[in-house]
């Protein structure tokens, strides 16, 4: 196992008195798909501009493939395959001319591969790109990303504005092509479903900080929701990685981190509990929308705890 | 109602203050010149300032009535109000024309009041022959001298609101405000040409100008400019029958607004999405089918700054040739041929256009390529931005220069030479391809600084004017002026010395070749960055 | 072969998947000796992560259910000694969950409340198992 294809230390960036990114700090394996979940504003855009060395961070410090993007943005920039949010190319350029064009800017250029795919994903070639179709053009991105074979690849939010049928086209070609072939992937969306179904790793990043990383089938196993009644437990247990807690009527819906722990003290103290799976959406919420405050008090009469 | 107008003043209160703030400036600079120099041709200048500003102000403003709510944005959310489109674009367009006149309005005024009180005079209007000069004149009456400043301001107003109006229709129809400042521009050029041209010889047809002044306001006055030995002044002549035909003009200007109200908004179901000219991406796309190979990086950009800057570049050189053909048709030439007038008439026109088109090409290369879509792009890729920058500087500036100069140099050496104004010269190799060059690179320079084309181009020529009537103003550094040196060696060579160390042209001419080279550097670095120093008013999203 | 993933659901994808392909399997929808899709031609059909279909053929191999050969393909093995205790055990779950169903329905209609039977149960559950461990060590 070799360095890390991407590694981030604490990295910080404010913009115009505004904290955007605070210790920020992630590790993406070799040949791992790994995606960043978060809100709009959250910093996922801000964080991969900072990883292609478009903007630079206030502190903390970037290696790609073991190169710093802000003193080698070049360097860096031939190792990775980038597409952009909606992103946006020369509208009177057609498909071939704009690979024809990019060609000698990287070394590794396949073009014949570039023509491949083009007639694959059924990108017309002599069409102004202006002209294409939303869910061309982001294919038209994904070929421009990949013809140079990059063992790196980013992708800030690519299925921003497709039509389900063509995100799932999307997906399926982000699988089949890049996957296989052991590129590392790093992504950034809030489409948790398709999240979930297609990264290994999730990190979740809420105003600027990651609160969670962990595998993408690990993290439902680790969060889960628990049902309690609110007598046993009021005032205590109040669990380490408690993340939401809510009361309905006299029972306690709790959803926390490193749920097996806390199940264990439960039974071990005889408490009645039922427990239960949540889907990727529902943990996003609770570590970004949890209510952690209305954990209920001991009652002024010391009643008898049931056991 | 009332709110609609309310919103319309909050809109326009900033574009407003800034107008009023330049004309009373203006004004004030005017009135102290003629104080200073005596010359009594304050309603002259005046003239000469109320046309440029009301031309500048109408292209501006036109851009944000017609395109304003499609760039925020709000057009649909407005569409859906319950009020009635029309009276949304009645009040759009009524609120444009009063921020458009206010100003001219209140410079006039100044101007009134230093004619009433006696600090100022102005000579009698211009006959029909064109002596006595004005120097030799008497010194009007002030009841003449008020009409005069009336006419004047009345045909700078009418004119101003004319070409919103056009612009306006005409903007209804366009994508971007961006588009809408470009057509604005060239209209603005192309009505000051016509203009001018219907005042060309030495006689007078009043109701031929009665005619033309009805459909275009502008050309009821013509400002003769004079270099005498300290300064110069404006000598300006106005139309026969003006009043009648401003009053003929009103049910015409009427009519156009009447089409603008009932036309706004009535586009906005066309996708906005699209982010490219509409006409480079309409038409087939031929180069693409010619398989080319690009050997090195250099020459990927090289390849990619041609194909944008040729097209427009020889666009400016069309309209430039079509102004050319415009003015000879309209002129009567008897003794020459018609392609032998037209040739002999190009460097002319080109010279002027060419200041404009070298600011529009400027701006233009560098705008799209500068915002945060495409300068995203290009920028997560290994081009190095030193690299983008001094190729799109170095083939943008030889496409301006070996297309719009090079190419009139060449078809017109041969042509006849007979006026000062037609006619190819050495001094006009020497001198013209310097200063397209120079507010080339202020245009770019603008374009880096702020990020936006139309404010960036319209900032280098501003910049250059007020540059020029700087050094104008006294009569020290008046023999400097660039065009006063160009005029001088001009006349030199007609008469048959040509000499390029006289009149300064080394110092001036070398200082603005050597300003061009600093100016692109300091701009090479303005534009480095993704994000620019400031920000102009847009948030940027996480 | 037919699978079909709900995304979104509770239960994970993987499992989602491995159920599928043992359900076939024990149903004799998949006959053994048969070849089952490659890792990649499965990912891409369900749009799944590459990493999470072999995690899904690892684990039926480790079963029993499949063997994977490398480079030939994963195939589908003919139902074994394990794999027929697996399906014993599955049918007498089923049939355990049919008594407990009685049971629990007895105790309603003996007017016991829910919380009751629960409180019972988590009781009963923790005694069995405390004793349960007792007579392993014991053993």
């Amino acid at each position: 196992m070799g360095q890390p294809a991407i590694c981030i230390d604490q990295l910080a960036k404010s913009y115009r008195s505004q904290q955007v990114l605070q210790n920020v700090s992630l590790s993406i394996p070799e040949g791992r798909t790994f995606a960043l979940l978060g809100r709009n504003g959250a910093g996922k855009t801000t964080t991969i501009r900072i990883l292609l060395g478009l903007i630079p961070a206030d502190s903390g410090t970037v290696q790609i493939g073991g190169i710093d993007p802000a003193t080698d943005p070049e360097k860096v920039r031939s190792r990775l395959g980038y597409l952009a949010e909606d992103q946006t190319m020369y509208g009177w350029m057609t498909p071939i001319e704009l690979c024809q064009f990019l060609a000698p800017f990287y070394p590794t250029w396949d073009m014949q591969w570039a023509r491949d795919y083009l007639h694959r994903f059924d990108i017309p070639q002599h069409t102004r790109i202006g002209r294409l179709s939303k869910g061309q053009s982001v294919k038209l991105g994904l070929v421009v990303a990949m013809a140079h074979r990059p063992p790196i690849i980013i992708l800030d939010d690519p299925s921003m504005g497709l039509d389900p049928i063509t995100r799932k086209e999307f997906n399926r070609d982000l699988v089949e092509h890049l996957q296989a072939s052991g590129c590392t992937v790093l992504y950034s969306s809030h489409l948790l479903d398709e999240v979930e179904a297609v990264a290994d790793d999730v990190a979740i990043l809420d105003q600027g900080r990651i609160v969670r990383t962990g595998t993408t089938d690990r993290l439902r196993e680790e969060v889960k929701q628990i049902l309690l009644p609110v007598g046993s437990v009021a005032g205590t247990l109040k669990p380490a990685g408690l993340l939401d807690v809510r009361q309905h009527d006299d029972r306690l819906a709790v959803i926390t981190d490193h749920a097996g722990s806390y199940i264990e003290q439960l039974a071990a103290r005889g408490i009645d509990h039922d427990v239960v799976d949540l889907g990727l959406d529902e943990i996003f919420e609770a570590f970004v929308i949890g209510r952690t405050q209305d954990w209920p008090d001991k009652p002024a009469k010391s009643a008898a705890m049931s056991i | 109602m009332r709110s609609l107008w309310w919103k319309q003043w909050r809109e326009n209160r900033g574009h407003l203050a800034i107008f009023m703030a330049w004309m009373i400036f203006a004004i004030l600079y005017c009135i102290g010149y003629e104080v200073g120099y005596r010359f009594r041709a304050a309603v002259g200048s005046f003239s000469g300032l109320a046309l440029f500003y009301s031309i500048f102000a109408a292209v501006f403003l036109a851009m944000r009535t017609a395109q304003g709510e499609q760039a925020a944005g709000t057009l649909s959310f407005s569409a859906a109000l319950p009020v009635s489109r029309q009276r949304m674009a009645a009040v759009r367009v009524l609120g444009a024309i009063a921020t458009l006149t206010i100003p001219i309005l209140a410079a006039a005024a100044v101007l009134a009041l230093a004619l009433a009180s006696g600090l100022i005079e102005q000579a009698e209007p211009r006959g029909a022959p064109i002596l006595p000069r004005l120097p030799q004149r008497d010194t009007a009456m002030l009841l003449t001298a008020l009409e005069q400043l009336g006419s004047v301001t009345a045909i700078a107003i009418l004119g101003g609101i004319e070409l919103l109006l056009v612009l306006c229709v005409c903007g209804c129809r366009m994508r971007s405000q961006a588009q809408v400042g470009f057509l604005g521009a060239v209209m603005g050029l192309g009505s000051i040409i016509a203009s001018s041209v219907l005042w060309g010889g030495p006689e007078r047809q009043p109701y031929l100008q009665l005619a033309y002044g009805a459909l275009l306001p502008q050309s009821l006055v013509v400002d003769w400019g004079y270099g005498e030995v300290h300064g110069g002044y404006t000598d300006h002549e106005l139309a026969k029958y003006r009043w009648v035909a401003m009053g003929l003009a009103i049910p015409w200007l009427a009519l156009i607004g009447w089409l603008f109200v009932s036309q706004y908004g009535r586009l906005c179901g066309v996708s906005s999405t699209a982010k490219a000219c509409w006409f480079r991406v309409a038409m087939p796309a031929l180069w693409s089918h010619v398989p080319i190979r690009l050997p090195s990086r250099w020459i990927a950009l090289v390849w990619l700054e041609l194909r944008q800057s040729l097209p427009l570049v020889t666009f400016g050189f069309l309209f430039a040739l079509l102004i050319t053909i415009a003015s000879v048709v309209v002129e009567p030439r008897s003794h020459h041929s018609f392609g032998d007038a037209a040739l002999s008439e190009m460097p002319h026109t080109i010279a002027f256009v060419g200041v404009l088109w070298a600011a529009v090409v400027g701006s233009g290369l560098y705008s799209a390529e500068l915002g945060s879509g495409l300068g995203g792009f290009w920028r997560s890729r290994p081009i190095p931005a030193g690299m983008w920058f001094w190729c799109k500087f170095i083939v943008g500036l030889v496409a301006v220069l070996s297309v719009l100069d090079g190419v009139t140099i060449l078809i017109s050496w041969n042509a006849p030479r007979n006026t000062p104004t037609t006619g190819m010269s050495w001094t006009y190799v020497a001198c013209f391809p310097i200063l397209h060059s120079h507010i080339y690179a202020l245009a770019v320079l603008g374009t880096c600084w702020l990020r936006k084309p139309v404010v960036g181009g319209i900032l280098a020529i501003l910049g250059f004017a007020v540059l020029t009537i700087a050094i104008q103003t006294f009569p020290l550094t008046d023999p400097w002026e660039p065009l006063k040196i160009y005029n001088s060696l001009l006349e030199a060579e007609r008469a048959g010395r040509v000499d390029f160390s006289q009149h300064g042209y080394p110092y001036i001419y070398g200082i603005l070749a050597v300003s061009t080279f600093v100016v692109a550097l300091v701009a090479s670095r303005l534009a480095r960055p993704l994000q620019p120093a400031f920000q102009w008013l847009t948030p940027e999203s996480a | 072969m037919y699978i079909r993933i709900e995304r979104g659901a509770a239960t994970p994808i993987s499992r989602q998947i491995e159920e599928q392909i043992r359900a076939q399997c024990l149903a004799g929808l998949l006959k053994p000796g048969h070849c089952l899709p490659s890792v990649r031609q499965m990912a891409r059909d369900l749009v799944v992560n590459v990493n999470t279909v072999v995690r899904v053929y690892e684990r039926l191999a480790t079963e029993g259910l499949v063997e994977m050969r490398h480079g030939d393909g994963t195939f589908v093995l003919p139902p074994s000694a394990a794999t027929n205790l697996a399906a014993e055990l599955k049918q007498q779950r089923e049939q355990y969950g049919r008594e407990f169903q009685a049971v629990v329905r007895r105790g309603l209609l003996l007017g016991l409340a829910v919380p009751e039977l629960r409180r019972m149960l988590t009781t009963t559950a923790s005694d069995a198992r405390a004793q349960i461990s007792k007579e392993n060590n014991s053993e």
